[in-house]
């Protein structure tokens, strides 16, 4: 059995591997990334992603990233995995805030695959410095055949 | 609280294209833990475009958890 590798990109189903790790990263949570994402999807309005105080006020610990733009930073690593893939469905539990200004970490497994369709399915984790699991999910993902 | 989203994509979003999403509550159930029990409220949105094509399929689920009895 070979060792687990962390992959920067693919290109075909030929490419991945059961048990590859996709390249895991650090994506921009600064509160002015969840403030602009907030704005984008309509969230703003109440403070919530986009000023800590004002989330503080709402009994929160502090501005939150919202959820949808965790979903967002795991499908934008799955395509620096591979630009071409289709990403058919995403599934994700928010089990704990992520919080605006803390470094998240961003990772992804190759957990299923089947060469003949493209098929890959990936497990999804985003953990906050702590090593606190806050956002995980699956992913099921079609990748060009050749 | 906003207990997460599984997002099912039936076919890619072109820029320009209006979409509209219908939403209806699609699920209701409980699960119990230390921390005691938590219902579990599934509401579906559906995405179609303005001729009736289904772009995509998107489950939000919101966790409410019960309090105990005074």
């Amino acid at each position: 059995m070979s060792a687990i590798q962390t992959i920067k990109a693919i290109q075909t189903i030929k490419d991945a591997e059961f048990g590859q790790e996709l390249e895991p990263f650090v994506p921009d949570s600064y509160l002015a990334n969840t403030r602009a994402f907030a704005k984008a999807v309509k969230y703003d309005g109440n403070g919530r992603f986009d000023d800590h105080q004002k989330a503080e006020a709402q009994g929160l610990p502090g501005a939150l990233v919202p959820g949808i733009m965790g979903m967002a930073f795991l499908t934008s690593m799955i395509h620096r995995w591979n630009p071409a893939a289709k990403v058919e469905k995403i599934d994700t539990v928010f089990r704990a805030p992520m919080m605006a200004d803390t470094p998240l970490q961003i990772s992804a497994v190759v957990t299923d695959m089947d060469e003949d369709s493209g098929l890959v399915e990936l497990d999804l984790q985003i953990k906050n410095e702590a090593n606190e699991t806050r956002v995980f999910g699956t992913a099921n993902v079609r990748l060009p055949l050749a | 609280m906003d207990g997460g989203k599984a997002v099912a994509s039936h076919k890619p979003v072109g820029p320009d294209v209006k979409l509209t999403g219908k939403t209806h509550l699609h699920d209701i159930y409980d699960k119990s833990g230390r921390s005691g029990r938590m219902i579990f409220i599934v509401a579906r949105t559906e995405l179609y475009d303005e001729a009736g094509e289904h772009y995509a399929t998107c489950d939000s689920r919101q966790v409410i958890r019960e309090k105990p009895a005074q």
